[in-house]
C-alpha cells in the first residue's frame, strides 16, 4: 500500500503544480490573485469536450487548443479589465471572483448542467513496483512533468522570462531599465491562463466535465500557493507535490475529508507562523 | 363615404364579436397552476429538469384533450416552475412566488431539503405539496397537506436487498455514499439491512460529494478484498467515475447502486467492458413506448437524455392533478385528501398500478407506492431483470 499511496499523491500533486504556478504567477507580477483561475481550468476541459470528444480531433491537439483557447481569452480579460487593477490586491480578488462566476454560468448556459464525459484516449494500467498506475494518469504526469521544465527553461533563459522575473521583483527599477510592464502583465496572464487551460485539458477525460469543475482545483492550487508562498514559483512546485502526497497518505488512511481539513489547518498555520510561505518573498 | 362607414362598422362588429368570443373561452377554460419547485441549473440540473419538463408534457398532454374538467369547469394546466438550485433559501424564494404572486395552490418539490425548509408554511398557507424528497421525517401525522410521490428507500429498501441476496451470490460487501443528511440515513439503512441478510460489511465509507479523485479511497476499501461495491445513492456521474477508477485497480466483483439511476451514465463515462454486470436500480423500464415518447420531448425542449427520474416524477404530478380532480375543487384544498383516495389505483407512465401507500412506516398514508426495477448492464445495453414495490 505504501507504493500506491505514493504513487497516487505524485500524481495527484503534478497537476496541483501546473494549476498553481499559473495562480502564483499572476500574483507574483500582477499582485492579483485570480479567483477565476478555476474556470480557466474548466474552458480548456471544455475545448477537449468539444474537439476530442465530439468533432474527433486527435487527442493532443485538443488539450494544446484548450490551453491556446484560455490563453487567449485571459490575454484579452487581461488587457481590458486586469490591466487597470493591477497592484491593487483586493480590487483583483473581486474582478476575478466576478468573471469566474460569469465564466461559470456561461458554460452553464452553453453546455447545460449534466456533468459530460469524453472517451478516455488511454486506457489500463501497469505496475510500479507494488502499485497500480493507471496510463491515462501516467501521461497526464508526463505531460505535466515536461510542462514544468518547459517553464523553467522559459523563464531562466528566454529574454520575457527574465523580464517577468525582473518586473516580480521590482517594477519600477525594471521600468528604469527598459523593460516594458505592460507586456510583461499581458504575457504573464496569459500564460497563468494557458497552464490553468492544459492542466483542465488533460484532466477532462479522466474526471468528469461541467460548469463546476474548476471549484475544487481552484481551491488546492490557492493552499498550494499559500503553502508555498505567493509568488514563489519553486514554492508551487514544492507546495503542489507536499499537499499531493499529504493529501494521498490522509485520504488513504482516515478519509478525503480529514485530508481536505489537514490542507486548511496546514494554511492556518503557515500564516500564523511563517506568512510568506515556505519558499515566498516578503511583501514589498 | 357610406361605403366606407359601412366597412368601419362591419369591421367594428367583427371586431366586437371576436373579442366577445374570445373572453367567453377564456371565462369557460380557467387555470390550473401546478407549481414545481426544482434544482433547473447546478449539479442537481438533471433531477430538477426532470421534474419540471416531463410535468410540461404531462400538461401539454391533457390540454391538447381539451383540458380537465373539475367542478364542472373546463382547467387548461400550467406548469409553472422556478429554481431553487437545490438550497433551501432559493426553495423559500421560490414558494412565496409561487404562492403570493402567482397564487399557486399545488406545489410538487424535488429535493428534501427544499421540502424542509418550506414545511413550516404550508399547514397556514393550505397549500398541497407532493414531494420527491427522501428525508423521512417529511411526512408525519401532523403534516396534512404533504404528500410524496414516491416511496423513499426506507420503504423500498427492504424489498430490492431481499431481492439481491435471492438473486445474487457476492456477500463481501464495501458501502460507498455521498456525504449529505440522506445519503447517511440511506448508507446506515444499507449496513442495517445488509447485515440482516447476512452479508459481511467490510466498511461504510461516506466522500464528499465535490470529490473525483477516489484512487486515495480506492486504495484503501480495496485492501479489504470486497467482491461487492453498495454504491447507494451516488450522483450518475460520480457513479461512472467510481466504477472506471475500480476497475483500473484491478477490482472484478459485483456494483449494486440501489439509491440512484446510474446505468446510462456509467455506460458512457466507464465503457462497456468496465460496466458489465452493474446493477442499477432504475425508475424505467427504457424500452417502454410511452416513456419513450416523454423522453423525446425533453430532448426537444432541452437538448440531452432526461435523467430517469422524470418518469416517477411525471406520475407524482400527475398523482396531484388526479387528486385535484377528483376532489372537484381547485381553490379549496382541503378537499384534497378525499381526491386523492379517490384517485387510486391508477396507471403509472409506464403502466404499472400506483397505490398508496406510506401509513406503517410514517403514521399517515400520504405517499404513493410507486414501483423501481432492477437492471443489469449487460454488454453495453440495460436489461431488466427485476421490479419491487
Amino acid at each position: 500500500m505504501f507504493e500506491q499511496i505514493l504513487v497516487n499523491g505524485l500524481l495527484a500533486g503534478l497537476i496541483y503544480v501546473i494549476m498553481a504556478l499559473g495562480f502564483t504567477l499572476i500574483f507574483g507580477i500582477m499582485r492579483i490573485v485570480n479567483f477565476a483561475h478555476g474556470e480557466f481550468y474548466m474552458l480548456g476541459a471544455v475545448v477537449v469536450l468539444v474537439l476530442f470528444g465530439q468533432m474527433g480531433w486527435p487527442f493532443f491537439m485538443a488539450v494544446i487548443a484548450g490551453g491556446v483557447v484560455s490563453g487567449l481569452l485571459g490575454l484579452v480579460l487581461e488587457r481590458l479589465l486586469f490591466r487597470r487593477i493591477v497592484g491593487d490586491e483586493m480590487a483583483g480578488m473581486i474582478m476575478s471572483l466576478a468573471i469566474g462566476i460569469i465564466l461559470q454560468s456561461v458554460a452553464l448556459i452553453v453546455f447545460g448542467p449534466a456533468e459530460q464525459t469524453v472517451t478516455r484516449p488511454f486506457s489500463g494500467t501497469w505496475s510500479l513496483g507494488g502499485a497500480m498506475v493507471p496510463w491515462d494518469r501516467t501521461i497526464v504526469a508526463l505531460c505535466a512533468l515536461a510542462i514544468i521544465v518547459v517553464f523553467y527553461i522559459f523563464l531562466k533563459f528566454s529574454r520575457l522570462g527574465l523580464a517577468m522575473q525582473a518586473v516580480a521583483q521590482d517594477p519600477d527599477t525594471s521600468s528604469l531599465m527598459g523593460v516594458e510592464s505592460g507586456s510583461v502583465y499581458a504575457a504573464s496572464f496569459s500564460i497563468a491562463c494557458v497552464l490553468a487551460g492544459l492542466g483542465g485539458a488533460l484532466m477532462a477525460p479522466i474526471y468528469t466535465i461541467g460548469p463546476y469543475m474548476g471549484e475544487l482545483p481552484m481551491l488546492k492550487a490557492f493552499v498550494v500557493v499559500i503553502l508555498g508562498g505567493l509568488g514563489s514559483l519553486p514554492g508551487a512546485v514544492a507546495g503542489g507535490l507536499l499537499i499531493g502526497l499529504s493529501e494521498s497518505v490522509l485520504a488513504t488512511h482516515l478519509d478525503a475529508t480529514a485530508a481536505l481539513i489537514a490542507s486548511f489547518v496546514i494554511v492556518l498555520l503557515v500564516v500564523i507562523t511563517r506568512p510568506t510561505g515556505l519558499m515566498g518573498r516578503s511583501v514589498r | 363615404m357610406r361605403r366606407t362607414f359601412m366597412k368601419f362598422g362591419l369591421s367594428a362588429i367583427a371586431l366586437s364579436a371576436a373579442l366577445l368570443s374570445g373572453a367567453a373561452f377564456a371565462q369557460a377554460q380557467q387555470t390550473l397552476k401546478i407549481g414545481i419547485i426544482a434544482p433547473l441549473t447546478g449539479p442537481a440540473a438533471p433531477w430538477g429538469l426532470a421534474m419540471a419538463e416531463g410535468a410540461k408534457v404531462l400538461a401539454n398532454d391533457y390540454n391538447a384533450k381539451g383540458g380537465l374538467s373539475i367542478g364542472g369547469k373546463t382547467y387548461k394546466v400550467e406548469i409553472v416552475a422556478y429554481d431553487d438550485k437545490y438550497k433551501a433559501q432559493d426553495a423559500v424564494s421560490a414558494y412565496q412566488r409561487l404562492v403570493n404572486r402567482d397564487g399557486v395552490k399545488h406545489i410538487a418539490i424535488a429535493a428534501g431539503v427544499s421540502t424542509l425548509a418550506i414545511k413550516p408554511n404550508i399547514e397556514n398557507d393550505k397549500v398541497v405539496v407532493m414531494t420527491a424528497g427522501y428525508l423521512a421525517n417529511l411526512l408525519d401525522p401532523n403534516a396534512k397537506y404533504m404528500y410524496r410521490m414516491w416511496g423513499i428507500p426506507a420503504d423500498y429498501y427492504p424489498g430490492i436487498y431481499r431481492w439481491l441476496k435471492d438473486n445474487t451470490k457476492e456477500r463481501r460487501v464495501v458501502i460507498l455514499g455521498p456525504d449529505d443528511e440522506s445519503q447517511r440515513e440511506m448508507v446506515a439503512l444499507s449496513n442495517k439491512l445488509l447485515k440482516e441478510h447476512g452479508y459481511n460489511v467490510l466498511s461504510t465509507e461516506m466522500y464528499d460529494k465535490g470529490l473525483k479523485d477516489f484512487l486515495p479511497l480506492l486504495t484503501r476499501v480495496l485492501a479489504t478484498k470486497p467482491d461487492m461495491i453498495d454504491l447507494g445513492g451516488t450522483a450518475p456521474a460520480t457513479a461512472a467515475v467510481l466504477v472506471r477508477q475500480a476497475r483500473e485497480f484491478g477490482y472484478k466483483g459485483q456494483f449494486f447502486i440501489p439509491g440512484s439511476s446510474a446505468w446510462r451514465e456509467i455506460m458512457d463515462g466507464a465503457g462497456a467492458a468496465a460496466s458489465e454486470g452493474v446493477l442499477n436500480m432504475v425508475y424505467v423500464d427504457p424500452t417502454n413506448d410511452n416513456y419513450k415518447r416523454f423522453a423525446a420531448e425533453f430532448r426537444k425542449a432541452v437538448g440531452q437524455e432526461p435523467n430517469e427520474s422524470m418518469a416517477p416524477y411525471t406520475d407524482g404530478v400527475n398523482v396531484l392533478i388526479q387528486s385535484i380532480v377528483k376532489s372537484g375543487s381547485v381553490e379549496d384544498t382541503s378537499q384534497f385528501e378525499a381526491g386523492f383516495r379517490k384517485a387510486f389505483p391508477m396507471k403509472s407512465m409506464q403502466g404499472d398500478n400506483l397505490t398508496i401507500g406510506g401509513g406503517m412506516a410514517h403514521g399517515i398514508d400520504h405517499q404513493v407506492a410507486a414501483f423501481r426495477y432492477i437492471g443489469a448492464i449487460r454488454g453495453g445495453q440495460l436489461k431488466i431483470i427485476g421490479k419491487i414495490q
